[in-house]
């Protein structure tokens, strides 16, 4: 569907990560709001449930933050947005290697390839 | 919510009703017109033409109660019964709903039948109830004033009430039985087989009031019998020979007999209507 | 809600249905909570629609087994109730202005304005009857009608039957737009991969009976296991 999840992995696991990169990538600067969550909803095609709990958990990494009444916004703190890009990046590499590893090519290799 | 589904459902068989009721009240008044010329110049086809016309204008009362005994099956009972069963009224309002509904339109359709075939030609006794009324009763009631022609009257008039009422509810009756005896013994669900099984009950049904109509009329003819006997001396006269030798008794006989058709088609609609009711709320599965 | 707790809209215990002696449903508990997308699943014959028919009163239930909002089916539950049917509910000689109108009198959580600025945004024209519609068209119909009430439970009983995958997302867009938001959803179905990712908990029926009843994204985290796995380990 829109958003292309995998349903072998918890949804809202996904929709978190999907989202901390569309901030990650600038697709959301610091301080814009987000859709509400029945919007994110349906453009992902998920249950307004699951992408409440991801919003929630946003919230609690600190990625977005809510106003009572406006909605949902991303943070304005760039060492936040930097850090969690830290982080992607360096699940990518680990995930790198882990397939490398799989195909049999050791770090080193792998590290070559690059 | 049972008011707005009665105006749903008068909303949904307006059209139709106003069709047919405006059917036999064109169809009553070229009666009455032919009916009138026939007499007035003594044409005996010009009568037949009235008596055919007169029936076709009656055929109307049968249609109204077919269409909205169709009705109630067709919402009920076929995919439409998906939605109706699932409103938040009782299933039992619906068939209450569709009965009065069923039930008014007929008086109105028989009020409209006689009252257009007797105001048209108020001699002509022939055709329709009014004239029917008319000839029966006329006399009578200017014979006997007062409370007495008041009583036959309405007693009279209560039993076509009856009897009416008791024909559409047999239509009802039979169709939900016939249904439900279907889905019971889960004969294949065809309406094939339900409109045989509805014929044969109705047929059953007409055959016992029928039976029950012979009785009536069995009664009243002995009744009747000082206009073949004479009457007996006046000293040794039980109720009974009052009423069977007194021309001055013949309202009593007349209200007697029109209690009875009151009670017998009463009662059995009553019945009928109730077996329906629990059908719909106890058995009824869609 | 009720304080920190979800309430419970739908309470099914010990539910069984015969049809004549053949058994459709055979002690099935189970509850649904406020708020939560519920999926029904399980092969043709497996009791979907009897389960749903009897929650909705369309079959009876003499035991008072189903409690909806904590009362016995009757009137009550069915004005709570939004219910869409496995099959056309409508004649095909209806407009689709009747339907609004029948759904606008006789409810009173109808929303029409909403309805109706659903259909033309589906491109709908009301003057339309149904029977000169596509299938795919007529269950969009169905599903507006009914999403459009603020009801506390709706029950979708195969919704994307016979209808193409464009359609389908539309389905389940409209679904997902249009669900109150303290309202639960019962929904049967055999299409598992087009809907394992709207539902918060799962239910296979296989002969009458409950034989898996999980919630999804615990067992994902569990077991890093689809619902389409699971659906194939259960029924293979």
């Amino acid at each position: 569907m829109s958003w292309n999840l995998d349903s072998d992995r918890p949804i809202f696991l996904q929709i978190v990560e999907r989202i901390e990169s569309d901030i990650v990538s600038g697709k959301y600067l610091p301080g814009d709001k987000l859709p509400s969550v029945r919007e994110l909803a349906v453009e992902a095609a998920v249950n307004p449930n699951t992408m409440q709990k991801a919003c929630t958990e946003l919230e609690r990494i600190g990625l977005v933050y809510s106003q009572r009444t406006n909605g949902r916004f991303v943070t304005e703190d760039k060492k936040q947005i930097d850090r969690i890009r830290k982080e992607m990046a360096k699940r990518t590499a680990q995930e790198y290697l882990r397939k490398m590893k799989e195909m049999g090519i050791d770090r080193d290799e792998a590290m070559r390839l690059l | 919510m049972k008011n707005k589904l009665m105006k749903l459902e008068i909303r949904e068989n307006r059209k139709l009703i106003f069709f047919i009721l405006s059917y036999m009240a064109v169809l009553s008044v070229v009666t009455g017109i032919v009916a009138s010329i026939a007499e007035k110049f003594s044409l005996p086809a010009a009568t037949e033409l009235a008596v055919v016309l007169s029936l076709c204008a009656m055929m109307g009362i049968l249609l109204i109660a077919i269409v909205m005994a169709g009705r109630f099956y067709s919402l009920l009972f076929t995919e439409e019964g998906l939605l109706r069963l699932t409103l938040p009224v009782k299933n039992r309002d619906h068939l209450q709903i569709n009965v009065k509904l069923g039930i008014i339109t007929l008086y109105v359709s028989v009020i409209i039948y006689s009252t257009m075939m007797g105001s048209i030609d108020s001699e002509n006794t022939a055709f329709g109830l009014y004239g029917v009324m008319k000839e029966y009763y006329g006399n009578f009631v200017t014979e006997y004033v007062g409370m007495k022609a008041f009583a036959t009257t309405i007693c009279i008039i209560l039993a076509i009430a009856a009897v009416i009422a008791n024909y559409y509810i047999t239509f009802i009756f039979v169709l939900t039985l016939s249904r439900y005896i279907v889905s019971r013994y889960s004969v294949v669900q065809k309406k094939g087989v339900i409109f045989i099984a509805g014929i044969t009950l109705f047929n059953i049904h007409l055959l016992m009031m029928w039976a029950i109509t012979n009785l009536i009329e069995e009664i009243e003819a002995d009744l009747s019998h000082f206009q073949l006997y004479g009457f007996p001396p006046a000293e040794n006269a039980t109720f009974m020979d009052f009423l069977r030798y007194n021309p001055e008794g013949e309202w009593v006989k007349d209200v007697i007999f029109a209690g009875m058709y009151i009670i017998v088609y009463g009662i059995t609609a009553v019945i009928m209507y109730r077996t329906v009711r629990s059908i719909l709320d106890r058995k009824l599965e869609v | 809600m009720r304080g920190e707790n979800m309430s419970i809209i739908l309470e099914c215990n010990n539910l069984s249905h015969k049809y004549g002696k053949k058994t459709a449903l055979d002690d099935i508990s189970f509850s649904i909570e406020t708020g939560k997308v519920v999926g029904l699943f399980g092969p043709n014959g497996s009791g979907k629609t009897t389960l749903i028919k009897k929650i909705v009163g369309l079959l009876l239930d003499d035991k008072q087994s189903v409690k909806i909002d904590g009362k016995p089916v009757g009137e009550t539950t069915k004005a709570i109730v939004s219910y869409s049917p496995d099959r056309l509910a409508f004649k095909g000689n209806r407009k689709i202005s009747y339907l609004l109108d029948f759904y606008e009198l006789m409810y009173d959580d109808f929303d029409r304005a909403h309805a109706e600025e659903v259909l033309a945004g589906q491109g709908i024209q009301k003057d339309e009857c149904i029977g000169k519609l596509s299938k795919g068209t007529c269950e969009k119909i169905q599903i507006i009608l009914v999403m459009s009430r603020k009801a506390k439970l709706y029950i979708l009983d195969e919704p994307f039957s016979g209808i193409d995958p464009v359609a389908r997302e539309t389905v389940i867009r409209i679904m997902l737009q249009n669900m109150s938001e303290e309202a639960s959803l019962l929904l049967s179905t055999h299409h598992i991969q087009e809907t394992e990712q709207i539902i918060d908990d799962a239910i296979f029926l296989k002969e009458g009976k409950i034989v898996f009843q999980k919630s999804v994204e615990e067992m994902r985290e569990e077991s890093s296991r689809s619902l389409n796995d699971a659906y194939m380990e259960v029924f293979r």
